[in-house]
């Protein structure tokens, strides 16, 4: 995990200051189209409830990490040729 | 159940899948029970055990529980060197919950993690995103950008993404 120095009370002249700031309530929550098409399920809460749930899920990958983006494509993909089984 | 039966359950290796299984199955039927007494036991099993199949059985049972007092223990593991590689259905165990108060600790696993914990990190900020106060944005803020020149182009293209959540 990286490290982070955190400063929850800095103040003036650091780092992030100058980025705009939000408008509570007022967000844009949509995230850009490259991360849409990036997310290979990542954003379908019936595909992660099915991978952390299932036994046919991450359990029969023992347990590991999605690593990569190809993974995630091919696991999502495997998903929907299941016919997106939804886990209570 | 007993905590010794599920924690003896820990003999078996990370990828000896079938001797956990029931062991994991039994968790999440206690996390479906409804029944709080169980989250002193299910905390000392995320604790005790070495296996990630039942460290994820127990968080996601912790989090159907819904006890706030979950949240500190599974954040620990996450932090924990021996989860290295398997801390993606920890962090979505806490997504269940409240994650205002780990707001930071999430960028940091966005900026650190690996696919899964990225994107997850990124879903439950997303999340929060419209209730976090002015001041807590600005932590957000300053944190991404220590970490942008740290991380890979990858990473600072999410970072930018999380930082788009806000303006």
């Amino acid at each position: 995990m990286v490290e982070n120095s955190g400063n929850p009370d800095g103040e003036g002249d650091q780092p992030g200051d100058s980025l705009p700031l939000p408008v509570k309530g007022q967000t844009f929550r949509g995230g850009s189209k490259r991360r849409r098409d990036n997310w290979y399920g990542y954003n379908d809460s019936d595909f992660q409830r099915w991978w952390h749930r299932s036994p046919d899920g991450k359990r029969s990958y023992g347990g590991r990490d999605i690593d990569n983006a190809d993974e995630a494509k091919q696991i999502y993909e495997d998903w929907i040729l299941k016919g997106k089984p939804i886990v209570k | 159940m007993t905590t010794q039966t599920l924690v003896h359950s820990d003999s078996s290796t990370i990828a000896d899948v079938n001797s956990s299984t029931l062991v994991v199955d039994s968790l999440h039927h206690l996390g479906q029970s409804d029944d709080h007494q169980f989250v002193p036991l299910l905390i000392e099993v995320l604790q005790t055990t070495v296996n990630p199949l039942i460290w994820n059985a127990a968080a996601i049972a912790l989090s159907d529980l819904g006890d706030p007092i979950a949240v500190q223990p599974i954040l620990t593991l996450l932090k924990d060197p021996k989860t290295d590689g398997f801390r993606g259905t920890l962090l979505y165990a806490l997504k269940s919950f409240d994650c205002r108060s780990i707001v930071l600790d999430l960028v940091g696993m966005m900026a650190g993690g690996n696919f899964e914990v990225s994107e997850q990190a990124f879903s439950m900020v997303e999340d929060c995103a419209e209730m976090l106060e002015v001041d807590e944005v600005k932590q957000v803020q300053r944190s991404v950008a220590e970490f942008m020149p740290q991380v890979s182009e990858e990473k600072q293209a999410l970072l930018q993404d999380l930082l788009s959540l806000f303006e």
